[in-house]
Protein backbone atom coordinates (compact mmCIF):
# COMPACT_ATOMS: atom_id res chain seq x y z
CA UNK A 1 0.00 0.00 0.00
CA UNK A 2 0.80 3.48 -0.53
CA UNK A 3 2.20 5.09 2.58
CA UNK A 4 0.15 8.11 2.15
CA UNK A 5 -2.42 5.57 1.60
CA UNK A 6 -1.76 4.07 4.47
CA UNK A 7 -1.95 7.27 6.40
CA UNK A 8 -5.62 8.42 5.39
CA UNK A 9 -6.86 4.69 6.48
CA UNK A 10 -5.45 5.15 9.25
CA UNK A 11 -6.38 8.12 10.39
CA UNK A 12 -9.94 6.66 9.09
CA UNK A 13 -10.25 4.30 11.39
CA UNK A 14 -9.06 6.04 13.98
CA UNK A 15 -11.79 8.79 14.21
CA UNK A 16 -13.76 5.27 13.74
CA UNK A 17 -15.58 5.93 10.45
CA UNK A 18 -14.14 2.58 8.93
CA UNK A 19 -13.39 3.87 5.81
CA UNK A 20 -11.56 1.22 3.41
CA UNK A 21 -11.17 3.21 0.91
CA UNK A 22 -8.25 0.69 -1.09
CA UNK A 23 -8.71 -2.08 -3.26
CA UNK A 24 -7.22 -4.85 -1.17
CA UNK A 25 -7.06 -7.18 -3.83
CA UNK A 26 -4.54 -6.23 -6.64
CA UNK A 27 -4.87 -7.90 -10.07
CA UNK A 28 -3.58 -11.28 -10.68
CA UNK A 29 -3.41 -10.43 -14.48
CA UNK A 30 -4.12 -7.70 -16.85
CA UNK A 31 -7.34 -9.76 -17.85
CA UNK A 32 -8.48 -9.81 -14.16
CA UNK A 33 -11.86 -8.18 -14.25
CA UNK A 34 -10.46 -7.36 -10.20
CA UNK A 35 -8.40 -4.01 -11.77
CA UNK A 36 -11.84 -3.43 -13.44
CA UNK A 37 -13.76 -2.12 -10.64
CA UNK A 38 -12.57 -0.83 -7.55
CA UNK A 39 -14.48 -1.51 -3.81
CA UNK A 40 -14.11 0.75 -0.71
CA UNK A 41 -17.28 0.93 2.06
CA UNK A 42 -17.78 3.40 4.75
CA UNK A 43 -20.13 3.08 7.86
CA UNK A 44 -22.46 5.80 8.63
CA UNK A 45 -22.19 5.81 12.69
CA UNK A 46 -18.54 6.28 14.17
CA UNK A 47 -19.09 3.10 16.64
CA UNK A 48 -21.16 -0.04 16.07
CA UNK A 49 -23.86 0.60 19.05
CA UNK A 50 -24.60 -3.20 20.43
CA UNK A 51 -28.65 -4.15 19.17
CA UNK A 52 -28.23 -1.30 16.13
CA UNK A 53 -27.86 -1.67 13.01
CA UNK A 54 -25.53 0.21 11.23
CA UNK A 55 -25.74 1.00 8.10
CA UNK A 56 -22.97 0.45 5.43
CA UNK A 57 -21.89 1.83 2.15
CA UNK A 58 -20.31 0.02 -0.66
CA UNK A 59 -18.87 1.64 -3.11
CA UNK A 60 -18.30 0.15 -6.79
CA UNK A 61 -16.23 2.07 -9.63
CA UNK A 62 -16.66 0.18 -12.42
CA UNK A 63 -14.17 1.18 -15.60
CA UNK A 64 -15.86 3.38 -18.22
CA UNK A 65 -17.78 1.15 -21.00
CA UNK A 66 -17.89 -2.31 -18.28
CA UNK A 67 -20.71 -3.44 -16.30
CA UNK A 68 -21.49 -5.49 -13.41
CA UNK A 69 -25.04 -7.00 -12.97
CA UNK A 70 -28.30 -5.83 -10.46
CA UNK A 71 -29.96 -8.73 -8.21
CA UNK A 72 -31.57 -10.06 -11.03
CA UNK A 73 -29.16 -10.45 -13.89
CA UNK A 74 -31.67 -10.66 -16.77
CA UNK A 75 -30.85 -13.16 -19.48
CA UNK A 76 -27.13 -13.63 -18.84
CA UNK A 77 -24.32 -12.70 -15.99
CA UNK A 78 -24.02 -12.58 -12.08
CA UNK A 79 -24.90 -10.74 -9.23
CA UNK A 80 -22.37 -8.92 -7.51
CA UNK A 81 -22.26 -10.64 -3.91
CA UNK A 82 -20.69 -9.13 -0.44
CA UNK A 83 -20.33 -11.40 2.34
CA UNK A 84 -19.34 -10.83 5.73
CA UNK A 85 -16.49 -12.02 7.24
CA UNK A 86 -16.03 -10.97 10.80
CA UNK A 87 -17.18 -12.48 14.30
CA UNK A 88 -20.11 -13.99 14.96
CA UNK A 89 -21.62 -11.83 17.03
CA UNK A 90 -22.42 -9.06 14.52
CA UNK A 91 -24.18 -9.54 11.41
CA UNK A 92 -24.61 -8.50 8.07
CA UNK A 93 -27.98 -7.18 7.15
CA UNK A 94 -29.43 -7.35 3.62
CA UNK A 95 -28.05 -5.79 0.41
CA UNK A 96 -30.09 -2.96 -0.59
CA UNK A 97 -29.58 -2.17 -4.54
CA UNK A 98 -30.16 0.70 -6.87
CA UNK A 99 -32.13 1.18 -9.89
CA UNK A 100 -30.25 -0.83 -12.82
CA UNK A 101 -30.46 -0.25 -16.44
CA UNK A 102 -31.44 -2.39 -19.51
CA UNK A 103 -28.24 -3.82 -21.25
CA UNK A 104 -29.33 -5.34 -24.71
CA UNK A 105 -26.89 -8.01 -26.45
CA UNK A 106 -27.44 -9.56 -29.96
CA UNK A 107 -29.37 -12.27 -29.78
CA UNK A 108 -31.73 -10.65 -27.33
CA UNK A 109 -30.64 -10.64 -24.64
CA UNK A 110 -31.46 -8.52 -22.15
CA UNK A 111 -29.71 -7.93 -18.64
CA UNK A 112 -29.82 -5.60 -15.98
CA UNK A 113 -26.76 -4.35 -15.13
CA UNK A 114 -25.02 -1.14 -13.26
CA UNK A 115 -22.60 1.40 -14.86
CA UNK A 116 -19.72 3.85 -13.75
CA UNK A 117 -20.23 4.02 -9.40
CA UNK A 118 -22.83 1.97 -7.44
CA UNK A 119 -23.34 2.37 -4.36
CA UNK A 120 -25.07 -1.14 -2.43
CA UNK A 121 -26.15 -0.48 1.40
CA UNK A 122 -26.55 -2.88 3.70
CA UNK A 123 -26.23 -2.92 7.57
CA UNK A 124 -24.15 -4.20 10.39
CA UNK A 125 -25.42 -5.04 13.93
CA UNK A 126 -23.81 -6.53 16.94
CA UNK A 127 -26.07 -9.23 18.66
CA UNK A 128 -26.01 -7.94 22.23
CA UNK A 129 -26.50 -11.88 23.94
CA UNK A 130 -23.65 -13.20 21.54
CA UNK A 131 -21.74 -10.06 22.48
CA UNK A 132 -21.66 -10.73 26.16
CA UNK A 133 -20.94 -14.13 25.84
CA UNK A 134 -17.90 -13.38 23.84
CA UNK A 135 -16.69 -11.06 26.35
CA UNK A 136 -18.09 -8.09 25.38
CA UNK A 137 -15.13 -7.00 22.92
CA UNK A 138 -14.58 -3.57 22.39
CA UNK A 139 -13.77 -3.38 19.04
CA UNK A 140 -15.96 -4.87 15.36
CA UNK A 141 -13.09 -5.89 12.89
CA UNK A 142 -14.57 -7.34 9.89
CA UNK A 143 -13.82 -7.99 6.21
CA UNK A 144 -16.44 -7.61 3.57
CA UNK A 145 -15.27 -9.70 0.68
CA UNK A 146 -16.80 -8.50 -2.81
CA UNK A 147 -17.14 -10.45 -5.99
CA UNK A 148 -18.80 -9.36 -9.18
CA UNK A 149 -18.71 -10.61 -12.91
CA UNK A 150 -18.01 -7.27 -15.29
CA UNK A 151 -18.53 -7.58 -18.94
CA UNK A 152 -17.83 -5.49 -22.10
CA UNK A 153 -17.02 -7.05 -24.80
CA UNK A 154 -16.01 -10.16 -23.07
CA UNK A 155 -16.70 -11.00 -19.52
CA UNK A 156 -14.63 -11.15 -16.63
CA UNK A 157 -14.82 -11.80 -12.63
CA UNK A 158 -13.46 -10.17 -10.27
CA UNK A 159 -12.90 -10.09 -6.05
CA UNK A 160 -11.75 -7.35 -3.41
CA UNK A 161 -11.87 -7.47 0.43
CA UNK A 162 -12.78 -4.35 2.25
CA UNK A 163 -11.60 -4.37 5.75
CA UNK A 164 -13.65 -2.12 8.01
CA UNK A 165 -13.40 -1.77 12.33
CA UNK A 166 -15.79 -0.03 14.32
CA UNK A 167 -16.14 0.55 18.27
CA UNK A 168 -18.26 -1.34 20.08
CA UNK A 169 -20.41 0.73 22.07
CA UNK A 170 -23.48 0.53 24.20
CA UNK A 171 -23.89 4.36 24.65
CA UNK A 172 -25.57 6.16 21.54
CA UNK A 173 -23.39 6.30 18.51
CA UNK A 174 -23.04 9.66 16.49
CA UNK A 175 -22.85 9.74 12.65
CA UNK A 176 -19.58 9.69 10.88
CA UNK A 177 -20.02 13.33 9.59
CA UNK A 178 -18.00 12.82 6.50
CA UNK A 179 -19.90 10.02 5.28
CA UNK A 180 -23.03 12.43 4.88
CA UNK A 181 -22.98 12.80 1.62
CA UNK A 182 -22.34 9.41 0.99
CA UNK A 183 -25.40 7.76 1.88
CA UNK A 184 -27.44 10.78 0.84
CA UNK A 185 -26.43 9.75 -2.66
CA UNK A 186 -26.54 6.53 -2.66
CA UNK A 187 -30.07 6.44 -1.01
CA UNK A 188 -31.27 8.94 -3.73
CA UNK A 189 -30.31 6.11 -5.96
CA UNK A 190 -32.18 3.45 -4.17
CA UNK A 191 -35.66 2.83 -5.32
CA UNK A 192 -38.45 4.14 -2.88
CA UNK A 193 -39.86 0.85 -0.80
CA UNK A 194 -42.84 -0.40 -1.57
CA UNK A 195 -43.75 0.45 1.58
CA UNK A 196 -43.45 3.92 1.30
CA UNK A 197 -44.99 4.65 -2.10
CA UNK A 198 -48.72 6.59 -2.12
CA UNK A 199 -51.00 4.79 -3.58
CA UNK A 200 -52.09 7.17 -6.09
CA UNK A 201 -48.73 7.09 -7.34
CA UNK A 202 -49.25 3.95 -9.12
CA UNK A 203 -51.62 1.30 -9.73
CA UNK A 204 -51.05 -2.28 -10.51
CA UNK A 205 -52.93 -5.44 -10.97
CA UNK A 206 -52.53 -9.27 -11.82
CA UNK A 207 -54.48 -10.72 -13.59
CA UNK A 208 -55.00 -13.89 -16.12
CA UNK A 209 -51.40 -14.31 -16.09
CA UNK A 210 -50.57 -10.23 -16.84
CA UNK A 211 -48.98 -7.78 -14.40
CA UNK A 212 -50.37 -4.43 -15.43
CA UNK A 213 -48.87 -1.42 -13.53
CA UNK A 214 -50.00 2.01 -14.66
CA UNK A 215 -48.78 5.52 -13.52
CA UNK A 216 -50.75 8.88 -14.12
CA UNK A 217 -49.54 11.19 -16.40
CA UNK A 218 -46.50 8.68 -17.53
CA UNK A 219 -44.90 9.45 -20.95
CA UNK A 220 -42.40 6.10 -20.19
CA UNK A 221 -42.10 3.09 -18.01
CA UNK A 222 -39.43 0.63 -17.26
CA UNK A 223 -40.02 -2.66 -15.41
CA UNK A 224 -37.40 -4.34 -13.74
CA UNK A 225 -38.29 -7.79 -11.79
CA UNK A 226 -37.14 -8.66 -8.88
CA UNK A 227 -34.97 -12.61 -9.01
CA UNK A 228 -37.65 -15.17 -8.00
CA UNK A 229 -36.57 -18.78 -7.44
CA UNK A 230 -40.12 -19.97 -8.56
CA UNK A 231 -39.22 -18.70 -12.13
CA UNK A 232 -42.33 -16.49 -11.30
CA UNK A 233 -41.07 -13.90 -14.05
CA UNK A 234 -42.14 -12.15 -17.31
CA UNK A 235 -42.67 -14.16 -20.13
CA UNK A 236 -41.25 -11.54 -22.71
CA UNK A 237 -39.62 -7.82 -20.64
CA UNK A 238 -37.34 -7.43 -23.63
CA UNK A 239 -40.80 -6.22 -25.48
CA UNK A 240 -42.94 -6.21 -22.61
CA UNK A 241 -41.46 -4.26 -19.54
CA UNK A 242 -41.03 -1.20 -21.18
CA UNK A 243 -43.02 0.81 -23.43
CA UNK A 244 -43.69 4.92 -23.84
CA UNK A 245 -46.86 6.12 -22.31
CA UNK A 246 -48.48 5.25 -18.37
CA UNK A 247 -49.24 1.63 -18.81
CA UNK A 248 -47.36 -1.54 -18.58
CA UNK A 249 -49.00 -4.87 -19.32
CA UNK A 250 -46.54 -7.63 -19.07
CA UNK A 251 -47.12 -11.57 -20.03
CA UNK A 252 -45.76 -13.70 -16.62
CA UNK A 253 -44.66 -17.43 -16.85
CA UNK A 254 -47.38 -19.82 -15.49
CA UNK A 255 -45.23 -20.29 -12.35
CA UNK A 256 -46.52 -16.98 -11.18
CA UNK A 257 -49.88 -17.97 -10.10
CA UNK A 258 -47.96 -20.21 -7.19
CA UNK A 259 -46.39 -17.57 -5.45
CA UNK A 260 -47.83 -15.03 -3.40
CA UNK A 261 -46.48 -11.48 -4.73
CA UNK A 262 -44.48 -9.99 -7.61
CA UNK A 263 -42.19 -7.73 -6.93
CA UNK A 264 -39.46 -5.69 -9.17
CA UNK A 265 -38.72 -1.87 -9.42
CA UNK A 266 -40.43 0.38 -11.61
CA UNK A 267 -39.25 3.58 -12.99
CA UNK A 268 -41.38 5.70 -15.05
CA UNK A 269 -40.83 9.16 -16.51
CA UNK A 270 -43.39 12.09 -16.76
CA UNK A 271 -43.39 15.33 -18.65
CA UNK A 272 -40.63 14.84 -22.15
CA UNK A 273 -36.58 14.63 -21.37
CA UNK A 274 -35.19 17.73 -21.97
CA UNK A 275 -38.02 19.83 -20.37
CA UNK A 276 -38.05 22.18 -17.52
CA UNK A 277 -41.19 19.35 -15.84
CA UNK A 278 -39.44 16.26 -16.74
CA UNK A 279 -39.25 14.06 -13.47
CA UNK A 280 -38.04 9.99 -12.97
CA UNK A 281 -39.65 7.90 -10.12
CA UNK A 282 -38.07 4.54 -9.17
CA UNK A 283 -40.69 2.75 -6.93
CA UNK A 284 -40.44 -0.56 -5.24
CA UNK A 285 -43.64 -2.50 -6.25
CA UNK A 286 -45.26 -5.44 -4.58
CA UNK A 287 -48.57 -6.69 -6.23
CA UNK A 288 -50.52 -9.48 -4.84
CA UNK A 289 -50.79 -12.82 -7.10
CA UNK A 290 -54.65 -12.74 -7.04
CA UNK A 291 -55.82 -16.69 -6.51
CA UNK A 292 -59.13 -17.62 -6.96
CA UNK A 293 -60.35 -19.24 -3.90
CA UNK A 294 -62.15 -22.19 -3.38
CA UNK A 295 -65.69 -22.65 -3.67
CA UNK A 296 -67.28 -24.82 -0.66
CA UNK A 297 -69.06 -27.13 -0.92
CA UNK A 298 -72.48 -27.22 -0.58
CA UNK A 299 -75.45 -29.69 0.65
CA UNK A 300 -76.33 -30.47 -3.17
CA UNK A 301 -73.20 -31.63 -3.50
CA UNK B 1 -31.94 3.00 23.01
CA UNK B 2 -32.78 4.71 20.85
CA UNK B 3 -34.64 3.43 17.73
CA UNK B 4 -32.28 4.02 14.58
CA UNK B 5 -34.23 3.93 11.19
CA UNK B 6 -32.01 1.48 8.95
CA UNK B 7 -30.54 2.93 5.96
CA UNK B 8 -32.92 6.12 6.61
CA UNK B 9 -35.97 4.06 5.62
CA UNK B 10 -39.04 2.45 7.26
CA UNK B 11 -39.13 -0.80 6.67
CA UNK B 12 -36.66 -0.64 3.54
CA UNK B 13 -36.23 -4.23 3.53
CA UNK B 14 -37.45 -6.00 0.54
CA UNK B 15 -38.42 -9.68 0.47
CA UNK B 16 -37.11 -12.12 -1.93
CA UNK B 17 -33.83 -10.23 -1.89
CA UNK B 18 -30.88 -12.07 -1.66
CA UNK B 19 -29.15 -12.49 1.80
CA UNK B 20 -25.85 -11.06 1.81
CA UNK B 21 -23.18 -13.41 1.77
CA UNK B 22 -25.06 -16.80 0.85
CA UNK B 23 -23.20 -19.31 -0.91
CA UNK B 24 -24.71 -21.43 -3.65
CA UNK B 25 -28.25 -19.84 -4.26
CA UNK B 26 -29.30 -22.19 -7.37
CA UNK B 27 -31.38 -19.23 -7.90
CA UNK B 28 -33.74 -20.02 -10.73
CA UNK B 29 -34.67 -17.46 -13.17
CA UNK B 30 -36.50 -17.85 -16.47
CA UNK B 31 -35.26 -15.81 -19.87
CA UNK B 32 -36.35 -12.27 -19.47
CA UNK B 33 -36.67 -11.47 -22.91
CA UNK B 34 -38.48 -13.43 -25.27
CA UNK B 35 -41.02 -16.52 -25.09
CA UNK B 36 -38.51 -19.66 -24.90
CA UNK B 37 -37.35 -21.09 -27.95
CA UNK B 38 -36.91 -24.25 -27.25
CA UNK B 39 -39.68 -25.57 -24.59
CA UNK B 40 -39.18 -28.30 -22.37
CA UNK B 41 -42.17 -31.10 -22.92
CA UNK B 42 -41.67 -30.33 -26.49
CA UNK B 43 -39.44 -31.65 -28.95
CA UNK B 44 -36.37 -30.20 -29.68
CA UNK B 45 -35.58 -27.58 -32.78
CA UNK B 46 -33.33 -30.51 -34.94
CA UNK B 47 -29.66 -29.11 -35.89
CA UNK B 48 -26.86 -30.29 -38.21
CA UNK B 49 -23.54 -28.62 -37.15
CA UNK B 50 -20.17 -29.20 -38.40
CA UNK B 51 -17.64 -30.30 -35.84
CA UNK B 52 -14.24 -28.17 -34.46
CA UNK B 53 -12.62 -30.68 -35.55
CA UNK B 54 -12.25 -32.19 -38.92
CA UNK B 55 -15.22 -32.30 -41.17
CA UNK B 56 -17.31 -34.40 -39.60
CA UNK B 57 -20.88 -32.94 -39.19
CA UNK B 58 -23.28 -33.92 -36.30
CA UNK B 59 -26.71 -33.75 -36.74
CA UNK B 60 -29.15 -33.95 -33.24
CA UNK B 61 -32.04 -36.68 -34.60
CA UNK B 62 -29.13 -39.09 -35.92
CA UNK B 63 -28.35 -39.51 -32.15
CA UNK B 64 -31.83 -39.59 -30.65
CA UNK B 65 -33.08 -42.44 -33.40
CA UNK B 66 -29.84 -44.25 -32.33
CA UNK B 67 -31.25 -44.42 -29.25
CA UNK B 68 -29.10 -41.67 -27.76
CA UNK B 69 -30.09 -39.17 -25.18
CA UNK B 70 -28.06 -35.90 -25.85
CA UNK B 71 -26.43 -33.08 -23.62
CA UNK B 72 -26.22 -29.52 -25.45
CA UNK B 73 -23.94 -27.41 -23.44
CA UNK B 74 -23.01 -24.25 -24.84
CA UNK B 75 -19.63 -23.42 -24.55
CA UNK B 76 -16.73 -20.21 -24.62
CA UNK B 77 -13.40 -20.82 -24.29
CA UNK B 78 -12.48 -17.74 -21.68
CA UNK B 79 -15.99 -17.55 -20.09
CA UNK B 80 -15.10 -17.54 -16.51
CA UNK B 81 -17.89 -19.80 -15.60
CA UNK B 82 -16.71 -22.04 -18.43
CA UNK B 83 -13.24 -21.97 -17.13
CA UNK B 84 -14.49 -22.59 -13.42
CA UNK B 85 -16.18 -26.17 -14.74
CA UNK B 86 -12.83 -26.99 -16.54
CA UNK B 87 -10.14 -25.88 -15.28
CA UNK B 88 -9.13 -28.77 -12.95
CA UNK B 89 -9.31 -31.31 -15.23
CA UNK B 90 -8.88 -34.14 -12.83
CA UNK B 91 -12.38 -32.30 -11.01
CA UNK B 92 -13.74 -31.05 -14.24
CA UNK B 93 -17.20 -30.51 -13.93
CA UNK B 94 -18.19 -31.52 -17.70
CA UNK B 95 -15.95 -33.69 -18.13
CA UNK B 96 -16.40 -35.77 -15.06
CA UNK B 97 -20.07 -36.20 -16.37
CA UNK B 98 -18.54 -37.34 -20.14
CA UNK B 99 -17.18 -39.86 -17.92
CA UNK B 100 -19.82 -40.84 -15.96
CA UNK B 101 -22.39 -41.31 -18.68
CA UNK B 102 -20.19 -42.57 -21.65
CA UNK B 103 -21.38 -46.08 -21.19
CA UNK B 104 -24.87 -45.32 -20.64
CA UNK B 105 -26.42 -44.14 -24.09
CA UNK B 106 -25.86 -40.29 -23.44
CA UNK B 107 -23.49 -38.23 -26.06
CA UNK B 108 -22.59 -34.85 -24.92
CA UNK B 109 -22.02 -31.88 -27.67
CA UNK B 110 -20.50 -28.68 -26.68
CA UNK B 111 -21.87 -26.01 -29.00
CA UNK B 112 -20.03 -22.60 -29.82
CA UNK B 113 -22.54 -19.91 -31.07
CA UNK B 114 -19.84 -17.12 -30.54
CA UNK B 115 -19.58 -15.30 -33.87
CA UNK B 116 -15.97 -16.02 -35.48
CA UNK B 117 -15.25 -12.34 -35.27
CA UNK B 118 -14.91 -12.77 -31.33
CA UNK B 119 -12.40 -13.96 -29.10
CA UNK B 120 -14.47 -16.47 -27.42
CA UNK B 121 -15.48 -18.42 -31.59
CA UNK B 122 -12.09 -17.96 -32.56
CA UNK B 123 -10.97 -21.58 -34.12
CA UNK B 124 -7.41 -21.98 -32.94
CA UNK B 125 -8.70 -20.37 -29.05
CA UNK B 126 -11.27 -23.10 -29.06
CA UNK B 127 -8.57 -25.46 -30.38
CA UNK B 128 -6.38 -25.00 -27.75
CA UNK B 129 -9.33 -25.02 -25.14
CA UNK B 130 -9.97 -28.51 -26.17
CA UNK B 131 -6.35 -29.63 -25.70
CA UNK B 132 -5.77 -28.05 -22.86
CA UNK B 133 -9.06 -29.12 -20.47
CA UNK B 134 -8.84 -32.77 -22.88
CA UNK B 135 -12.05 -32.45 -23.85
CA UNK B 136 -13.42 -35.53 -25.79
CA UNK B 137 -16.89 -35.05 -26.33
CA UNK B 138 -17.41 -33.56 -29.64
CA UNK B 139 -17.49 -29.27 -29.87
CA UNK B 140 -19.63 -28.12 -32.81
CA UNK B 141 -19.90 -24.46 -34.74
CA UNK B 142 -22.66 -22.64 -34.47
CA UNK B 143 -21.39 -19.15 -36.07
CA UNK B 144 -24.55 -17.42 -37.49
CA UNK B 145 -25.80 -18.35 -34.21
CA UNK B 146 -28.78 -20.53 -35.68
CA UNK B 147 -29.14 -23.28 -33.29
CA UNK B 148 -28.45 -21.12 -30.45
CA UNK B 149 -31.49 -19.15 -30.80
CA UNK B 150 -33.33 -21.68 -32.31
CA UNK B 151 -32.83 -23.25 -28.27
CA UNK B 152 -32.86 -19.78 -26.56
CA UNK B 153 -29.38 -20.69 -25.83
CA UNK B 154 -28.43 -16.82 -23.15
CA UNK B 155 -25.15 -17.85 -21.28
CA UNK B 156 -21.88 -20.16 -21.55
CA UNK B 157 -22.98 -22.45 -20.03
CA UNK B 158 -26.60 -23.19 -20.51
CA UNK B 159 -27.38 -27.10 -20.99
CA UNK B 160 -30.06 -28.70 -22.40
CA UNK B 161 -30.99 -32.53 -21.85
CA UNK B 162 -32.98 -34.05 -25.06
CA UNK B 163 -34.60 -37.70 -24.68
CA UNK B 164 -34.27 -40.24 -27.16
CA UNK B 165 -37.58 -39.04 -28.71
CA UNK B 166 -35.79 -35.59 -29.41
CA UNK B 167 -37.76 -33.83 -26.67
CA UNK B 168 -36.26 -31.49 -24.24
CA UNK B 169 -36.16 -32.45 -20.63
CA UNK B 170 -33.86 -30.29 -19.38
CA UNK B 171 -32.63 -26.55 -20.00
CA UNK B 172 -31.03 -24.36 -17.60
CA UNK B 173 -27.57 -24.58 -15.41
CA UNK B 174 -25.16 -27.15 -15.08
CA UNK B 175 -25.65 -26.68 -11.80
CA UNK B 176 -26.21 -24.76 -8.34
CA UNK B 177 -23.71 -22.62 -7.46
CA UNK B 178 -23.55 -18.67 -9.69
CA UNK B 179 -20.23 -18.13 -7.53
CA UNK B 180 -17.20 -17.28 -9.37
CA UNK B 181 -15.64 -20.28 -8.42
CA UNK B 182 -18.06 -23.15 -6.23
CA UNK B 183 -18.84 -25.59 -7.47
CA UNK B 184 -22.50 -26.64 -6.62
CA UNK B 185 -23.68 -29.44 -4.20
CA UNK B 186 -26.76 -30.31 -6.87
CA UNK B 187 -25.17 -31.23 -10.19
CA UNK B 188 -28.96 -30.38 -12.75
CA UNK B 189 -27.46 -32.17 -15.97
CA UNK B 190 -26.54 -35.49 -13.34
CA UNK B 191 -29.85 -35.31 -12.00
CA UNK B 192 -31.51 -34.97 -14.96
CA UNK B 193 -29.67 -37.44 -16.69
CA UNK B 194 -30.62 -40.30 -13.58
CA UNK B 195 -34.12 -39.19 -13.37
CA UNK B 196 -34.28 -39.73 -17.17
CA UNK B 197 -32.43 -43.00 -17.36
CA UNK B 198 -34.26 -44.52 -14.59
CA UNK B 199 -37.33 -43.67 -17.16
CA UNK B 200 -38.69 -40.96 -13.80
CA UNK B 201 -39.95 -37.61 -14.02
CA UNK B 202 -37.50 -34.74 -13.66
CA UNK B 203 -37.76 -32.87 -11.04
CA UNK B 204 -35.84 -29.48 -12.05
CA UNK B 205 -37.02 -29.46 -15.47
CA UNK B 206 -35.49 -25.73 -15.77
CA UNK B 207 -33.27 -23.42 -13.86
CA UNK B 208 -31.10 -20.30 -14.28
CA UNK B 209 -28.33 -20.81 -16.63
CA UNK B 210 -25.47 -18.09 -14.80
CA UNK B 211 -22.59 -17.06 -17.01
CA UNK B 212 -21.29 -14.99 -20.06
CA UNK B 213 -23.72 -13.84 -22.37
CA UNK B 214 -23.62 -15.51 -25.53
CA UNK B 215 -21.58 -13.72 -28.12
CA UNK B 216 -23.99 -14.35 -30.96
CA UNK B 217 -23.73 -11.82 -34.07
CA UNK B 218 -25.31 -8.82 -34.76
Amino acid sequence: MHPAHQIVLSLFVCLGLALAGSQASQPSSAMDGTSLVRVSAVAEYQAAQVGEAVPIAVRFQIEDGWHTYWKNPGDTGAEMRIAYDGPEWARLGELHWPTPKRYLSPGDLLDFVHEGTVVLLTDVTVDQEAWEAAGRPETLAFDLNCEWFVCKEICLLGEGSVSLELPVTTETSYKNQGAREAFSEARRSLPRPWEDVPEQMYRASFENGVLTLSAPRATRMTFFPAPSKELALPVDALSEAEAKGDTLRIRYRDEASGVEHLEGVLVFERGNPGAVNHITYAIEVRVPVRTEEPVPPTDRD
Amino acid sequence: MKKRTKLGFAGLLVAGVAALGATATGVAVAAQSSDAKAKVGEKAPDFTLPALKGDEKHTLSDYTKDGKIVVLEWFAPDCPYVVKHYQDTEKSTVNNLVNEFKDKDVVFLAMNSAHSGHPYGNKDRNMERVEEWKINHPMLVDADGTVGKAYGARTTPHMYIIDTDGVLRYAGGLDNDSSARGIGDVNYVRQALNEILAGETVTVTETRPYGCSVKYAK
